[in-house]
């Protein structure tokens, strides 16, 4: 019976069910397995776009007091839940949205996005640089190195969080000393730090929108904490594990980029890095970046599928990762296909998910703990086998719905604004409907612990 | 052999190694270069004294986690010392210290593994 159990439960993880305590982890785990998951290639192209618009300090400004501040509270907040609940980030939005509405919301704003979307994407993008490195060879070219990548990516991810771990020990420490000297020794050879804090950028951009991008970058990365830090022994680890990461690792990047910028014009520093000779470095930095990144998307990804569609969450990663793959693949050998129509398609999905976030947290920490009297963090977001749950949460959709708007159309910082949107409007929609005693959750189900075949 | 004692040893040669690299430092002929084995070789001494304490406490997860974070930066730093860039008299030795460390924390793990601990459960 254990023994099927484990079977079981080995490489699907846990898709719809509670995390066990005994198979959660400790806080330097969740450090670095949320460390690794910001991908530091996507934090140091982002600085380069700070650094084209803003000097050294107003850039450590903007991203010391909006962004790292904010995103660290999001995903506190968020990382929270999932170490209470145990859930993943999609099995818990069947309490503010319902199970279908978390179905679907589940599958457009991540599987679609995340799982394919953004990893075809990244296996495309390490195809073409695979392509550059080694030119003229045939096992290099950008549709054969994005076939194998994905592969090699596909793999770790049907393991699940023990290869996310193995390549956090390893990968992470390494991927960060690595960058780190690059980015130290660029400066160095440009003119040092003095020439950093006094040089002036091309363009003007507002601080507002400094933030805005810096928050924008890693919103969705805040908001999915939950996937991870179900394995959090304690929900202080979670909260304090992200916090650390966010004030290491994340400021020292991106202003390593806004830096390079400053001096160079150019955010590419793998390319400085190929120019000091440093190949086997650089080759490093590009497949174990991708590598980690991409890793963390797919698991997300088929996470959110394996939500939507009950199928063990390892037999989804290869489904969603070999769709993934060959959409790369496609892109790779008809060479000149333009992705930015696709890009704008899944950024466009992507925007709408900090409103599902809001509404999580008017329902976890307002809704169920004021309205519901549930003052045990633990039991707010409780699947138990055998009992009824709904199929639709009305005002979680009605604010999800309103957090978007918001997010499109009111001024600032897009993201803030649909999460302040749909926390209000979901507290306020649930105490009116509370109040008039009008039900809003519609459907019943049974839950059946999370068995999938 | 005893984990925990043979833990010891291996964390008191990568505590000498760091030391030989501490020495080497000024014969160094880049400063980039010297900067870079100044940074390795206290990290190495760091995590030695670190790994000693744990190992003295029989601190089996600590040694674990101390080990993939020893081999995690050394390969790091063996990867970029490659470099031309980097280029030094003293590189021959360095790049031998610092594989050395990083095999004897492969072995390391294996006999962690071997002995039922938990080496990717941390």
């Amino acid at each position: 019976m254990e023994r099927r159990r484990r079977g079981r439960f080995f490489f699907d993880d846990y898709s719809l069910e509670e995390v066990p305590s005994v198979e959660r982890y400790g806080l330097y785990n969740l450090f670095l397995t949320l460390s690794a998951s910001f991908g530091a290639i996507a934090v140091l192209f982002a600085g380069g776009v700070l650094g084209g618009g803003l000097n050294f300090v107003d850039s450590t400004i903007a991203v010391l007091t909006g962004g790292t501040t904010v995103l660290a509270i999001i995903g506190a907040l968020s990382g929270a839940i999932g170490a209470y609940s145990g859930l993943s980030t999609y099995v818990g939005w069947r309490f503010p949205f319902g199970r279908a509405g978390g179905k679907i919301l589940g599958f457009a704003l991540i599987t679609l996005t995340t799982g394919i979307g953004w990893f075809a994407v990244e296996s495309w993008f390490f195809g073409v640089v695979m392509s550059e490195i080694y030119p003229n060879n045939p096992f290099f070219s950008v549709w054969a190195a994005a076939l194998w990548g994905g592969a090699l990516m596909i793999l770790s991810t049907y393991i699940g969080y023990r290869a996310l771990s193995f390549l956090s020990y390893f990968i992470l420490p390494q991927h960060v000393w690595l960058v780190a000297v690059g980015l130290l020794l660029a400066i160095s050879l440009h003119g040092g730090w003095g020439a950093v804090l006094t040089a002036v950028p091309k363009s003007h951009m507002t601080l507002t929108e400094a933030i805005t991008d810096t928050v924008g970058l890693y919103i969705a990365g805040s908001l999915i904490a939950p996937d991870i830090t179900r394995f959090a022994k304690r929900a202080k680890d979670a909260v304090i594990a992200w916090v650390l990461h966010m004030y290491v690792f994340y400021p020292f990047l991106i202003l390593g980029a806004v830096a390079i910028v400053l001096l160079t014009g150019s955010v590419i520093i793998t390319e400085d890095m190929l120019k000091l000779g440093m190949g086997v470095g650089v080759l490093l930095i590009i497949v174990l970046g991708q590598w980690i990144i991409n890793t963390v998307n797919l698991y997300s990804g088929s996470l959110s599928f394996t939500n939507a569609i009950p199928i063990r969450r390892d037999i989804s990663s290869i489904i969603v990762g070999i769709i993934g793959t060959l959409l790369a693949a496609y892109w790779g050998y008809t060479a000149g296909a333009s992705l930015a129509p696709f890009e704008s398609f899944i950024s466009l999905l992507g925007s709408l998910l900090p409103a599902a976030g809001g509404s999580v947290f008017a329902e976890f920490y307002i809704v169920r703990r004021y309205f519901d009297g549930i003052k045990d963090p633990y039991q707010r977001f409780k699947l138990e086998p055998g009992k009824e749950y709904s199929e639709v949460n009305l005002v979680g959709i009605l604010s999800f719905a309103a957090g978007a708007l918001a997010g499109f159309f009111v001024p600032g910082i897009a993201a803030i604004n649909a999460i302040l949107v749909a926390f209000f409007v979901h507290i306020i929609l649930a105490y009116v409907f509370k109040k008039a005693h009008i039900k809003y959750e519609f459907g019943k189900y049974v839950y059946r612990g999370g068995v999938v075949r | 052999m005893n984990f925990y004692r043979l833990s010891l040893y291996f964390f008191a040669i990568q505590l000498v190694f760091s030391i030989i690299l501490l020495g080497v430092l000024p014969f160094n002929s880049n400063i980039y270069a010297m900067y870079h084995t100044l940074a390795i070789s206290l990290f190495m001494l760091l995590t030695a004294a670190m790994g000693i304490y744990f190992s003295w406490k029989g601190q089996g997860s600590r040694i674990v986690a101390d080990a993939w974070l020893v081999i995690s930066i050394v390969t790091a730093y063996i990867a970029i010392n490659v470099s031309p860039f980097f280029n030094s008299p003293m590189k021959p030795l360095e790049i031998a210290l610092t594989s050395i460390v990083t095999v004897i924390w492969i072995v390391d793990l294996y006999l962690a593994w071997r002995m039922k601990l938990p080496i990717l459960k941390l």
